[in-house]
């Protein structure tokens, strides 16, 4: 059986490979612009970028305003020692953690985790590692996010994937 | 001689019908074949996709794929469509059916030994037809835009994420953002009633001609 492969480059094969490749370039330029059409807008984002979370009288002390933070579902909290603002999607498997007054806690009801509202510090159930927690500024009478506290941190929380 | 003579007539001038379709259609199937029902399963999920390409159609009339709507129209077509429960059961009890089928199918082929050669390129190209039925339930079970469907998607796209190096392009492109929203249940939508079916048809069109080439394998 003659199953040796022979390969023999001629002029006119040199010639059809380069022809060939100028086709690739031309196909590369079509795939480019579809796959740019698919890659979602929303993800452009300036890290340094000041958000407007709201005005400091609509959060009277004791209660809560939720706001997204690139992207991302997060919870600004007006707590006795002052304003707190953490990203409150539970670091356990991704549900989103909310204020509970009457207990005093951020609450994630997936699989019951409790958060401490001052420091988004795991109080108890299955969540592995603590809420990222977001740098405020409050200043003409409005709270504004600035960046997550600790972004390595949050780079490692798979559920903020894309956020930091 | 009757009308139907005439019709076939008519249309035999035209387009060599008594030529062209005795070798298509005139092809008995071998005995083996015909006398063992583990042979209808390729032909279940063939005829569980036709069923479900049909009541999908209809279902997509009534079906609106953005957040505020999707839900409500699910709901819709429970509850006040008239016939809408069937047809909406029905495409879910034949999805569910075909995925089992597929398998049964591909479990058959394995033990029968039916993908060697000169088979392989048929083995493949079912492979091919069996995954895309799996991320056809996949992105159908989004549509309803419930509890159960967000985060089953939560999860799917997250397994999407964790391939190593593209994963987390892979699950921008199908989540079409950083989280599950508006634009994942447009483009799960897409997926699920334009590019997959697409891809099927081509697929099986590809499966069927190679089993009339190659013959369906007699048993071990």
């Amino acid at each position: 059986m003659e199953d040796k492969i022979t390969l023999t480059i001629t002029r006119r094969k040199l010639t059809e490979i380069f022809i060939g490749l100028v086709a690739v370039l031309f196909a590369s330029g079509g795939i480019a612009t579809i796959l740019k059409y698919l890659w979602p807008a929303s993800i452009s984002k300036d890290a340094s970028a000041e958000v407007l979370i709201a005005n400091v009288d609509e959060v009277p002390p004791g209660t809560i305003k939720k706001f997204m933070f690139n992207n991302k579902a997060a919870v600004l909290l007006r707590m006795p020692a002052g304003f707190r603002a953490f990203g409150s999607i539970c670091t356990h498997l991704g549900c989103i953690a909310y204020w509970k007054p009457d207990e005093n806690i951020l609450f994630c009801p997936c699989h019951l985790g409790k958060f401490d509202p001052n420091t988004g510090a795991v109080l108890s159930g299955p969540p592995p590692s603590p809420l990222p927690a977001i740098d405020i500024v409050v200043k003409e009478g409005a709270i504004y996010a600035l960046k997550w506290k600790d972004p390595e941190y949050v780079k490692t929380i798979s559920f903020y994937a894309g956020a930091a | 001689m009757t009308l139907s003579d005439k019709l076939y007539k008519w249309f035999d001038e035209r387009l060599k019908l008594s030529e062209l379709l005795p070798p298509i259609v005139k092809h008995p199937a071998p005995e083996n074949v015909t006398s063992n029902p583990l042979y209808c399963l390729g032909g279940t999920a063939f005829l569980c996709f036709l069923i479900l390409v049909l009541t999908g159609i209809f279902l997509a009339m009534y079906y609106k794929p953005t957040p505020v709507e999707a839900y409500k129209s699910v709901e819709r077509i429970m509850t006040e469509v008239p016939m809408g429960s069937l047809i909406r059961s029905i495409h879910h009890w034949a999805a569910n059916i075909m995925i089992a089928a597929v398998m049964l199918h591909m479990l058959r082929i394995y033990f029968m030994g039916a993908y060697k050669k000169p088979r392989e390129l048929n083995w493949v190209v079912g492979i091919s037809l069996l995954l895309i039925t799996t991320t056809f339930g996949f992105s159908g079970y989004l549509l309803p835009w419930d509890q159960l469907a967000f985060w089953a998607t939560k999860i799917g796209t997250g397994i999407a994420g964790s391939i190593p190096v593209m994963g987390i392009y892979i699950s921008l492109i199908l989540v079409g953002g950083n989280d599950i929203g508006p634009e994942t249940l447009t483009r799960f939508y897409a997926l699920h009633v334009l590019i997959l079916p697409a891809t099927v048809a081509i697929l099986l069109v590809l499966h069927f001609l190679m089993v009339r080439l190659q013959g369906i394998s007699g048993r071990l």
